[in-house]
């Protein structure tokens, strides 16, 4: 009995141990807040996110979800609507978007098949409104993907500096949809990705007439990547992940870039504007929101310490913090473009 | 005992601890096909558990046992261009629960003997299911339907065995579901129990 007990007793300190209190302390966490709770009703959301007369906008609908408008063509990234992801996580707020007056999306880019970036019953969803969409993710992702009516487009993945951080490059319509650098993982079930490592995650850079946009997807900081991807795009808009992070102060938490992390590959990129994503609606081991607060002291000290004295060059005018739900435009058309 | 269900959960558990907080270093999209092999291999000896029914004329008890789930074959009912509707034995999750038809094998053991039926402890069965997504695609909630032989030996007649129908529902994108089983054999009418699977 003595010895049973000992057995158990080891089991359950080496079994905390290996977790880290990682997923294991994560998973306890909202599994109780599923049960008792339910999502808050985003406050603002912007009833109209697509418009005639935008050339660049981008409305965020928490976590990584986005809406990108450039000039005619509407993208769709990591479409999550779930109000509970992976089954025992609650979001804080519901998905900040209304698609009610938004007629056609031209490309839906899924980053790679975890639980918070693919959604099989919001693209389900999706499907009968938006049908004629290309759907476009990482090779490998394909295998967590059901049918589905749209036209599913698999990209070779440019993950290592041997393909020097570049993929696979898809064209529709004028719309250009790359595969480029992102380091972490694709698989769905747990295993799947952190111990097998499945393949298929990437980041997406879009390219339209005179715009490129980039999203990072999932990523840790990897200096090479980045700057490979700076030095061969013009960036305007980059989206790039804060979160989650235990020290946010680092590059790096939970295979996830943190806030520091985040303003070195907005420096990498050589973008001109950044929005940061992947925060603010599930919890992993602090306040959903500590990501953008640490990121909100970071600028004010890099800011502080430049202090370049020009208007329009600092970090707080280019890397744009929004709400949920709410539209942010960044160039709007000239009267002769419209 | 203890100690066996002590070793099978640190085994579980091992597989299972999944490290955020890994170095980046480790972090690659090359797929690690051995580890992914030797891994899905020992978490698919982590048995379900179930309550068999042990009967005669005049008494009945619910043995309980360990069961085990091979997939031989799976064939989905809804895939995308780039993979192939069938698998063999490693099935991918999403393709089982978004609607799927399956031939399955099943070993069972109970853990104490069958005094009243005559029945074997041991025990194979094997028929086909149908899975079908009721929730979120099948994520949050899928259903199954299906029939099976069961293979078990009967030392108090000839019979080597009885027909059942099954019936079971499975949350967490199929890892964890509840099972009932009715058997046409008046020694043993139903069996339930809890299923565990992964990939």
């Amino acid at each position: 009995m003595k010895r049973s007990f000992i057995i158990i007793i080891f089991v359950t300190v080496l079994t905390l141990a290996l977790e880290g209190c990682g997923l294991f302390r994560i998973g306890v966490v909202n599994a109780g807040r599923t049960i008792f709770n339910n999502p808050e009703k985003p406050v603002n959301v912007e009833k109209n996110p697509i418009r005639d007369n935008v050339k660049l906008s981008v409305l965020w609908a928490g976590h990584s979800t986005a809406l990108i408008q450039m000039y005619d063509k509407v993208i769709l990234i990591d479409p999550v609507f779930n109000n509970v992801i992976s089954g025992v996580m609650t979001r804080k707020y519901e998905a900040a978007i209304d698609l009610t007056n938004v007629k056609k999306i031209d490309m839906i880019l899924v980053s790679h098949a975890h639980m918070d970036h693919l959604s099989i019953s919001t693209l389900d969803d999706l499907e009968e409104k938006y049908s004629s969409a290309k759907l476009i993710v990482p090779m490998g992702a394909e295998e967590f993907l059901p049918g589905y009516d749209y036209d599913i487009i698999r990209l070779r993945t440019g993950n290592s500096a041997k393909q020097n951080f570049v993929g696979q490059t898809y064209e529709h319509n004028g719309l250009k949809v790359t595969a480029v650098f992102a380091l972490h993982f694709g698989g769905r079930f747990g295993l799947d990705s952190y111990s097998w490592n499945m393949p298929g995650c990437t980041g997406f850079i879009v390219e339209y007439q005179d715009l490129t946009v980039f999203y990072a997807g999932d990523s840790v900081y990897e200096e090479n990547g980045y700057k490979a991807i700076g030095s061969r795009f013009d960036i305007d808009l980059a989206l790039v992940p804060v979160g989650p992070c235990r020290d946010c102060e680092e590059d790096n938490s939970f295979s996830h870039i943190a806030a520091a992390g985040a303003l070195k590959v907005f420096d990498d990129l050589k973008a001109k504007n950044m929005v940061p994503v992947h925060y603010g609606a599930l919890e992993y081991s602090r306040d959903p929101d500590y990501p953008v607060n640490v990121l909100k002291e970071l600028i004010a000290k890099k800011d502080g310490s430049r202090n370049t004295g020009q208007s329009g060059d600092t970090y707080k005018d280019r890397i744009k913090i929004i709400d949920e739900g709410e539209l942010f435009i960044f160039e709007e058309l000239d009267i002769d473009q419209k | 005992m203890i100690k066996k269900v002590s070793f099978i959960l640190l085994i579980f558990l091992t597989l299972s601890s999944v490290s955020f907080s890994q170095d980046i270093g480790k972090i690659s999209d090359v797929e690690k096909t051995s580890k992914k092999n030797i891994t899905w291999a020992l978490i698919q000896t982590i048995p379900s558990v179930s309550w068999t029914n042990d009967r005669n004329e005049l008494n009945s008890q619910n043995l309980f046992g360990l069961k085990w789930n091979i997939t031989p074959i799976n064939i989905s009912f809804s895939t995308n261009k780039y993979v192939s509707p069938v698998q063999f034995f490693m099935v991918n999750p999403m393709r089982k629960y978004t609607g799927s038809l399956e031939f399955f094998v099943q070993p069972e053991w109970t853990l104490s003997a069958f005094d009243y039926s005559g029945y074997q402890r041991f025990g194979v069965a094997a028929g086909t299911r149908v899975n079908i997504p009721v929730n979120n695609m099948g994520e949050h909630l899928y259903v199954s339907l299906g029939g099976k032989y069961n293979f078990r030996k009967n030392s108090e007649t000839d019979k080597n065995g009885y027909y059942s129908i099954e019936g079971g529902a499975y949350i967490l994108f199929g890892i964890l579901g509840l099972t009932f089983n009715y058997n046409f054999d008046d020694r043993t009418r139903y069996n339930f129990g809890i299923n565990f699977k992964y990939w």
